[in-house]
């Protein structure tokens, strides 16, 4: 079975990306990867990608046919410096040359707008399905209708935890940044 | 030298080898991965030995020292390799296999000992406890010579197991007090016995005495002595302070770091032992196996670097050879390691554990900027926590 390599930026986002999968391909295999540190963060993941990739490509498990996938947020709104993003971009297109079997995922503004647009969360936080992606915080929005409704933190690990498991994996009706990530996937052959 | 384990149907260890041990080896996993069961193993392999196999089947239940999926009736294998030169330049490997029924007694055992390719001695399954009408135990090899070699490296290998073997467990600690009975040469696992190793070290071996406590107030640099008094038939520890005070408390940590220090430099009293047919000693030239749950709780970072380039002096040293068997899940103290001293413990999709080298692209692809526990963190290879 064809595996997928997820590169990302940190461990929450990792989680979110992994519920979305596997909702919407039960069987596919995911491993995944985080920069090294105890906070990792777009500034490690520029700086470490290189490292990163090689160590996916030597991996034993690692077959032909497998897709890298990288991810991270935009963060147009709060990162007016874009010198970790542009890094991440050349690497991947220098891998991309190279022959690599890699994509590029990239949450506007913030992975959590994949959610705000998914169906099952939506549903249990009582809030219509729609595009946030222009939003510039949304992983704030996200906290204040976990909030509203469930009196919990989207920030805290079991108040994420829950908004997972509501997850459809549909977000990408609306998300357009989502609809991109997940064409990649097909047009790349990564799913069966 | 221990250089490889195997185990079969032994708790969570359903079919695993674990080889080309190091003089430092550790092994990092997630919780309840089954590290503590490999430590687990070799306890069992020294006190069945101390206490009996039959006491220490009965001590631990069936159901404890077997897989789930072997709880119908199936075989438990524990299989150790040593390099011995005192012994015998050859791999020595000691194979013993517990068959259970539904109940802890009757159970089989059978066992193997096998010096390069030769078999020493192949005991074959015997019901124990034995009935009183088969408790003459058959071995199929009558040759005398042969017989004679199997004695010999059989009580090598039983004596060096029961006292060249410090084992600590998790959460050991040095008592502050205790009373005055207690073994003097090998550590308990709990480490209840540090005082009265460290009170029979000063009497009879100052020297070693001296020389643990010069180790220990380099490590712990705030001390300037250990001291161990008796006190109304108990044992009783103080350590002095800089300036010469009395140490007012005495910290997990620093409690810790003594009894690993105790375990270690015990090695280097001489202990007699029982050979074939006559009293033999074991010298601080002797081989030692050192096994260590956890040995970074409660220490400061910065000590743990000294702490590993203190274990790696002892075990560089050709006149005290010294292997240290640790497992820990302390990314800090995992970059203080080189990979092929590391071993990865997890669980496979059925739950059962499996044990793995460090996958050997790492070593290129990071360390020559990172430390092998922040690797840990980026999720290249296993042990981590889902």
């Amino acid at each position: 079975m064809r595996a997928l390599w997820l590169i990302c930026e940190d461990k929450s986002g990792a989680e979110v990306i992994i519920h979305i999968l596997k909702r919407r391909y039960p069987d596919l295999s995911i491993q995944y990867r985080l920069p090294a540190g105890d906070y990792p963060n777009i500034s490690q993941l520029a700086r470490q990608l290189s490292r990163l990739i090689e160590g996916v490509l030597a991996d034993q498990k690692y077959k032909s046919g497998d897709c890298i996938a990288v991810l991270h947020d935009l963060d147009i709104h709060r990162q007016p410096n874009r010198a970790d993003h542009e890094t991440i971009k050349s690497v991947y297109e220098a891998q991309l040359t190279a022959g690599v079997k890699i994509l590029h995922f990239i949450a506007a503004d913030e992975i959590e707008s994949w959610l705000l647009s998914d169906s099952g969360v939506c549903r249990w936080l009582k809030k219509r399905p729609r595009n946030h992606d222009e939003k510039a915080a949304p992983k704030d929005i996200l906290n204040g209708w976990l909030d509203d409704e469930h009196k919990k933190r989207y920030s805290s690990v079991r108040g994420r935890e829950e908004v997972l498991k509501h997850v459809s994996g549909d977000g990408d009706t609306h998300s357009p940044s989502m609809r991109q990530a997940m064409q990649q996937l097909i047009a790349g052959k990564c799913i069966d | 030298m221990l250089t490889r384990l195997h185990f079969k149907n032994w708790r969570s260890l359903k079919d695993v080898t674990i080889d080309n041990l190091m003089p430092l080896t550790v092994f990092i996993g997630a919780n309840a991965s089954g590290k503590t069961n490999i430590i687990e193993a070799l306890r069992f392999e020294r006190d069945s030995l101390q206490y009996g196999l039959v006491n220490v089947v009965q001590d631990r239940d069936y159901t404890t020292i077997q897989t789930d999926a072997m709880q119908k009736a199936g075989t438990v294998t524990l299989s150790f390799s040593y390099q011995l030169k005192e012994i015998s330049p050859l791999p020595l490997i000691d194979e013993t296999s517990l068959r259970f029924q539904k109940q802890n007694f009757p159970f089989f055992n059978s066992s193997r000992l096998t010096e390069g390719n030769d078999i020493l001695d192949v005991v074959p399954e015997t019901r124990l406890p034995i009935r009183a009408e088969i408790s003459v135990r058959n071995t199929e090899f009558v040759d005398i010579e042969h017989q004679r070699r199997s004695h010999e490296v059989e009580a090598y290998l039983n004596n060096w197991i029961l006292k060249r073997w410090q084992i600590l467990g998790e959460g050991f600690q040095t008592p502050l007090r205790t009373s005055q009975i207690g073994d003097v040469y090998v550590m308990q696992p709990d480490a209840q016995n540090t005082l009265h190793i460290l009170n029979f070290m000063r009497d009879v071996y100052p020297e070693i005495f001296t020389e643990l406590q010069d180790v220990f107030t380099w490590l712990m640099s705030h001390t300037t002595a250990v001291e161990v008094s008796t006190e109304l038939n108990k044992l009783e520890l103080s350590i002095q302070e800089r300036g010469g005070q009395p140490g007012a408390t005495i910290s997990a940590g620093t409690l810790r770091v003594l009894a690993m220090l105790t375990a270690i430099h015990a090695l280097d009293m001489p202990q007699e032992y029982r050979g074939v047919n006559q009293s033999k000693v074991f010298t601080s030239s002797s081989p030692g196996l050192v096994i260590i749950e956890e040995p970074d709780t409660a220490l400061n970072p910065g000590l743990l670097s000294k702490f590993v380039s203190l274990l790696r002096d002892y075990t560089s040293d050709p006149e005290k050879p010294r292997q240290f068997i640790m497992t820990t899940h302390n990314p800090s103290f995992l970059s203080l390691f080189q990979p092929e001293e590391v071993r990865v413990v997890s669980r496979d999709d059925d739950g059962y554990t499996k044990v793995e080298p460090i996958p050997s692209h790492i070593k290129e692809v990071w360390l020559d900027e990172y430390g092998l526990g922040e690797v840990w963190s980026t999720r290249s290879f296993g042990g981590l926590p889902d």
